[in-house]
């Protein structure tokens, strides 16, 4: 089965009353060079290393089309293809139902875009059981701001075995008021082992219950914590308590 | 006549000619025959520049006793010890006798190899058998120091590409303000990588009248990597690597800067402190830090700056020189709370086409009115910023009045897993071109775009903000970054990088 034809298979809404294919090339027709132009651009290193299309000009949405071809034809490396799904995004200002139906097929990086972007609720779960701390945590960071993910998610990610996972679970925590959390926060503030996600988790607790929070930094003394960020903050709740 | 004959005989060395001045040098890494090969690495060349001299009085020669001798012994390895450029000792395992026939004092030249050194050479008196007198001299070699803004920049370089959509908004406003001590690298000739302020660090190395550089190399691998060897190191200029393996963020000078002379706790810091920051268990190359350490003058600290996608310090700090200040500068950091406050006093129609293309805030009611957003600015101004400025009131010894809350708001970028960058262009992140006098300087900073009319610098009300935050002393150049640099991830400072000149002597408190 072509690409091509899976396109025209899978096919959104948003390219509903012609295939991808033939939007593509309708603008090959009427703007050639431009087309060219399009078809060629490369992204540039962003300061923190991953790639980015530079151009407000390239989010004009007639053009979309020719981005979601590149990305999914698979011809370029997952750098440019994450690249090109955040143009795409910025295009439309949503993923495409043609990106999300290939999801599981692709690398961990570009599940995370795809799952930390989209609305469609069946990646949640995927992205609940997915072997990537990338994919986890992108799902942590959703259930943050999203009143759709339940805040039982949360609670699970809090128990991850990966630490990046829970600093992200620790923040949507409070975003979402998840009392539910409080228990794994507690332990999370006051573990050692990592002082950024102690700050992460005794932040969150700050939040959801005060006093709950300057009784764990009494209690454990986190305001003579070897982590400095941890100490100052403690000692500032402290504080801000009296 | 017999008289005579006996003063001659009598003549000594005078006991305060054995006081003999240490020497400070420079490490001779830099090229100045510039044929690819490190100086310290070949035979002295025509070209030579940096040698240290130490004066021998020319009362040594004229009043020892024709039968006596001096000998110089070079007490440790490490360094060379030259007479007229002719190599005279190499190591521990030699020693000469001086010779020396002018009516004036000899003078030896001693070429350091290593940075910070202590080494010291003895001068004997001596006789057939017998050592009559001897004084150990001191020798030492200049540690690399990081620049600081209250010294006097001498050029600045940055990346540049004149084709469609190109940078030379940014260029020429280097160029314009600066003239010829300004240099622009071709993009193209280095996969346009336009981060030059992370590829390299402008080290300094100070010997007694006489300054070079050694460029501090990273081991960050993009398309600057070989920009250094290519267009910078030559005379006066040499070049190293610290530290090996996998790099990260951390490992760009973005991330590595030092504070202007401080005092903290009585203890003075004539040549500021470096700084740098860690982002969760990513640090700088361990062997950078040791390097860094080894210098010791400018004890560095490092700061945790997990919050930041790219995780350099330039990001949220710097430091401005100002008369008026205690120590003669203050420190700007971006402020959460300053930053809404800023917004608060403002219209919440004020529109903002750039934002609205860019991060989807039309005006300044779409920023006030994301609960998202807020919610993490408090979080990072909680748990970074306020934490972070603790440190600098602790570390630099800085108090509230020299600190300078700059307001900003922080959000999180496609790509950064959830971390964050500036949403206004991060006008602390601007390139410090500070004059002669050590007071004045030219401030390039990002220009925030945070107005309706873009062409108009002198609607937009965080411009006007901002520029009453700053001394008279200095004149600010607002620089478009958005497209090349803000919207990816850095600003004017990153894009850019300055060499300075140091304008006191590491050895002189």
């Amino acid at each position: 089965m072509t690409l091509t034809f899976l396109f025209t298979l899978l096919s959104v809404p948003l390219f509903a009353d012609e295939s991808l294919s033939a939007q593509i090339e309708k603008l090959q027709l009427q703007s050639p060079v431009e087309y060219e132009r399009r078809a060629e651009l490369q992204p540039r290193a962003t300061r923190a290393g991953h790639l980015r299309f530079v151009g407000s000009e390239l989010t004009d949405p007639t053009w979309a089309p020719l981005y979601l071809e590149r990305y999914l034809n698979g011809d370029e490396n997952t750098e440019v293809r994450r690249a090109l799904l955040h143009l795409v995004y910025r295009s439309l200002e949503q993923i495409p139902t043609d990106v999300e139906n290939q999801y599981t097929e692709e690398p961990a990086i570009l599940r995370a875009d795809i799952l930390a972007n989209s609305d469609n609720s069946l990646l949640t779960e995927q992205g609940l059981k997915d072997p990537s701390p990338l994919v986890r945590a992108a799902l942590a960071r959703k259930a943050g701001i999203s009143e759709e993910i339940s805040t039982a998610v949360i609670v699970h990610l809090l128990q991850d075995q990966d630490d990046t996972v829970k600093m992200d679970a620790a923040r949507a925590s409070y975003r979402r008021d998840c009392m539910d959390a409080i228990p794994l926060l507690i332990p999370l503030s006051v573990q050692q082992e990592n002082g950024t996600l102690a700050l992460r988790s005794l932040y969150a607790l700050s939040k959801i219950n005060t006093e709950q929070a300057v009784a764990i930094v009494k209690k454990h003394q986190l305001a003579q914590s070897s982590h400095h960020n941890l100490a100052i903050f403690a000692a500032n709740l402290l504080k801000v308590q009296q | 006549m017999i008289f005579l004959l006996s003063l001659a005989c009598s003549k000594e060395i005078p006991e305060e000619a054995w006081n003999l001045s240490p020497v400070y040098g420079v490490p001779n890494l830099d090229d100045d025959n510039q044929n690819g090969i490190f100086d310290g690495e070949e035979e002295l060349s025509a070209d030579e520049n940096d040698l240290a001299k130490l004066r021998i009085p020319q009362v040594f020669f004229s009043n020892k006793k024709d039968d006596q001798k001096l000998r110089i012994v070079q007490n440790d390895d490490g360094f060379r010890i030259y007479q007229n450029g002719a190599l005279k000792s190499n190591s521990t395992e030699d020693n000469f006798y001086l010779e020396h026939e002018e009516e004036s004092d000899l003078l030896l030249e001693i070429e350091f190899l290593d940075y910070n050194q202590s080494k010291t050479i003895s001068l004997q008196l001596e006789e057939p058998g017998e050592v009559l007198k001897k004084v150990d001299i001191e020798l030492y070699s200049a540690p690399l120091l990081v620049g600081h803004h209250l010294q006097p920049a001498e050029f600045l370089v940055s990346m540049e590409y004149r084709g469609n959509d190109g940078n030379q908004e940014f260029v020429d406003a280097f160029a314009d303000v600066l003239g010829d001590r300004f240099t622009a690298y071709a993009l193209g000739d280095y996969e346009f990588d336009v981060w030059i302020q992370d590829e390299i660090e402008f080290g300094i190395l100070i010997g007694d009248g006489h300054q070079t550089s050694t460029v501090i190399d990273s081991i960050r691998d993009r398309g600057l990597a070989p920009l250094a060897e290519q267009e910078l190191v030559g005379s006066d200029v040499g070049r190293g690597v610290w530290g090996s393996g996998q790099e990260n963020s951390q490992d760009s000078f973005g991330n590595l800067e030092a504070t202007p002379p401080i005092t903290v706790d009585g203890t003075t810091y004539p040549f500021g402190r470096i700084y740098y920051g860690k982002y969760n268990s990513f640090q700088m190359t361990r062997g950078l830090k040791s390097f860094l350490d080894e210098q010791e003058i400018q004890a560095p600290i490092e700061l945790d700056v997990g919050f930041l996608c790219v995780g350099h310090v330039d990001e949220f700090v710097t430091f401005i020189p100002d008369p008026s200040a205690p120590q003669g500068h203050r420190l700007y950091v971006t402020d959460i709370d300053k930053g809404y406050e800023f917004l608060n006093g403002l219209e919440r129609s004020h529109s903002l086409p750039l934002y609205g293309s860019e991060y989807g805030y039309d005006n300044v009611g779409d920023i006030l009115d994301d609960n998202e957003l807020r919610e993490l600015n408090e979080e990072i101004q909680a748990t970074y910023i306020e934490p972070n400025i603790a440190r600098f009131k602790a570390e630099f010894g800085l108090t509230e009045e020299e600190i300078v809350r700059v307001p900003m708001i922080f959000e999180q970028p496609w790509g950064c897993g959830g971390s964050t960058a500036t949403l206004l262009p991060g006008v602390v992140n601007m390139a410090v071109f500070t004059h002669e006098d050590q007071v004045g300087a030219d401030l390039f900073i990002p220009d925030p775009f945070f107005r309706s009319n873009l062409n108009d610098t002198t609607t937009d009300p965080y411009i006007n903000m901002f520029k009453e935050l700053l001394p008279e002393t200095v004149t600010p150049h607002w620089v478009n970054d958005w497209e090349w640099y803000h919207v990816q991830l850095g600003e004017v400072h990153c894009g850019s990088n300055i060499k300075r000149q140091a304008v006191n002597n590491w050895w002189e408190k």
